[in-house]
């Protein structure tokens, strides 16, 4: 009672208590190698040796209570737009790279023509994210693109020119650990898609080659798998017409 | 004596004591090194990890039979459980395995009679084994802020994180500790060895004293939380290639942060593992001679994918 009166005097005095908080910042990191996983082509067997990897999250505004998680119908719709249009129709939706809100540890770079994936490791480690802007469990993605680069300059990409992209968030499992979700406030958190144990739901671009080594295929341009099915249906067609 | 343990702190002043007058007749080791360090802290929040331990009041060899630790000549019910305003059956002491596979691991007292200490979490495996074990009194808050300095009542606060992730609040008030609902007394709160608190206070001096380790120190990590943790070292700061973590961690998805000691908790560095070292943010394998360092009193963020234990050995014995 005697604490209680006492704590009400301060309160009074002083309007509120101090809160007993860390300045709530998170890291997040996402790496490729022959260990772990990695994007190849989408041909499903050749690595990847341009574009960049960018991995982040949606939101409308950046602020916790505004995170996005697109639909499937979303997904589609991107995937039917094309490599070229998708890092523009990505943003449109809300998409943020955590490196434009934290600061890029040094060591490595997120760029397949480092070396190419999976030769060397590429990815990034994030640090310093602000807490508040993507709270614990939010839904992590890895967008992968086979042409363009991120410049941590300006934060900006320039992912037009790509030809094949994929995208990877794992989610479901009952281990909380397989999911992509961002860390709590002080936590780390590294997406790899070997010890996700991804599953063909959490490749929401492209195709899952292995599950077991966590190789993940992009996908081509429409265009281009549309010449492919036509090429295949000439094909058909020139073996039909043989047969005759 | 004064050892050479000394010689390597400028904070840190080191003597050994022999504490076997306090202890019963069946005690077989009787030299802990005590003593205490003076911590600034900065105006802001500050991971805090004390650097010491209480004193022995047991130790002998012990047969394991369940949950009971075989002991004699204890006086019965000195080191039971207690009973507090916000805790019903808190833990006062605890029993340490100090030598052997189980070395450094820990477990909380329950009850104790005149031949026997009963505890909780006993792995089946060590039902009938025979070990070195020790006794200690548990390092609580009150412990960490006697001697302190302009700390604030009211203001002044540490956070601590629980298995579950959920994090409890303590304030500073009157010389001690109070809970959340700023009423209930909580300065027996207890921190356990390895562990630490967020410490939030706009600027004071903390002083802490105790016993060095001179044995290995089991640090449990929960997936659920981010365990704020940090080595045992009372003479200043630790290399991160000392921790003993690479094994610890799932390879390249667990991982840690190192904090500033400046009060803004800004993450100064990121490691991971490859399972037999330990990798920088750039998964690349720490350089032998690395001088990465966690700063005095200071400790680390560990984020990990399974409940697991850290095995950390003494800043004595590295």
């Amino acid at each position: 009672m005697k604490n209680t009166l006492k704590f009400i005097g301060c309160a009074a005095v002083f309007g509120l208590v101090q809160p007993a908080t860390t300045q709530a910042v998170v890291t997040i990191a996402h790496v490729e190698n022959s260990a772990i996983g990695y994007f190849v082509d989408s041909g499903g067997v050749n690595l990847v040796a341009s574009g960049e990897v960018s991995f982040g999250y949606f939101s409308t505004d950046g602020t916790a209570g505004n995170i996005y998680q697109p639909d499937s119908n979303a997904w589609s719709s991107l995937l039917s737009g094309g490599a070229g249009n998708a890092w523009g129709s990505l943003l449109s939706l809300g998409w943020r790279d955590v490196r434009t809100l934290g600061t890029l540890g040094t060591g490595f770079d997120p760029s397949f023509s480092t070396g190419g994936s999976p030769t060397t490791n590429i990815g990034a480690t994030v640090q310093n994210i602000p807490f508040a802007s993507v709270p614990s469990n939010t839904r992590l993605y890895v967008i992968g693109f086979n042409a363009g680069s991120w410049d941590n300059t300006t934060k900006t990409a320039t992912f037009g020119s790509a030809t094949e992209w994929g995208v990877v968030s794992a989610w479901g499992h009952s281990t909380a650990s397989q999911n992509f979700a961002s860390p709590a406030d002080g936590g780390t958190k590294s997406m790899n898609f070997k010890n996700a144990v991804l599953t063909s739901s959490d490749v929401l671009v492209g195709s899952l080659v292995n599950s077991s080594t966590g190789v993940v295929a992009m996908v081509p341009e429409p265009s281009t798998g549309a010449l492919m099915m036509i090429g295949a249906a000439g094909l058909v067609a020139m073996r039909r017409l043989r047969k005759v | 004596m004064t050892i050479h343990y000394s010689k390597v702190s400028l904070a840190a002043i080191l003597f050994a004591v022999s504490m076997s007058a306090n202890l019963p007749a069946q005690t077989t080791v009787s030299t802990p090194i005590v003593g205490f360090r003076k911590t600034t802290l900065p105006s802001g929040s500050v991971c805090v990890v004390p650097g010491f331990v209480k004193s022995p009041v047991y130790q002998a060899s012990s047969v394991i039979s369940g949950q009971n630790f075989a002991a004699s000549g204890l006086t019965s019910g000195a080191y039971d459980q207690s009973s507090f305003g916000d805790r019903p059956n808190y833990p006062t002491h605890y029993v340490e395995i100090v030598s052997g596979t189980y070395e450094g691991y820990t477990f909380d007292i329950q009850s104790n009679s005149a031949s026997q200490v009963t505890v909780s979490g006993v792995p089946a495996q060590l039902n009938g084994q025979t070990v070195s074990i020790a006794i200690r009194p548990h390092y609580k808050l009150d412990d960490l802020s006697a001697g302190s300095n302009g700390l604030l009542d009211y203001s002044d606060a540490v956070n601590i994180t629980n298995p579950d992730g959920t994090t409890t609040t303590r304030y500073y008030a009157s010389g001690s500790w109070i809970a959340e609902d700023f009423s209930s007394p909580a300065g027996h709160t207890v921190i356990y060895p390895g562990s630490g608190v967020v410490f939030s206070s706009g600027g004071a001096t903390i002083t802490t004293t105790g016993t060095v380790k001179t044995t290995k120190t089991a640090v449990p990590l929960y997936a659920a939380a981010v365990n704020y943790v940090g080595r045992m070292n009372p003479s200043g700061s630790s290399l991160v290639s000392g921790l003993n973590m690479a094994g610890v961690l799932v390879p390249y998805t667990d991982g840690f942060n190192v904090p500033s000691f400046d009060g803004q908790m800004t993450t100064t560095s990121t490691y991971f593992s490859d399972g037999a070292e330990t990798l920088d943010a750039g998964y690349s394998p720490l350089a032998p001679g690395a001088t990465d360092a966690i700063p005095a009193d200071s400790g680390i963020q560990v984020s990990v994918s399974s409940d697991t234990v850290w095995i950390m050995k003494s800043a004595l014995n590295p």
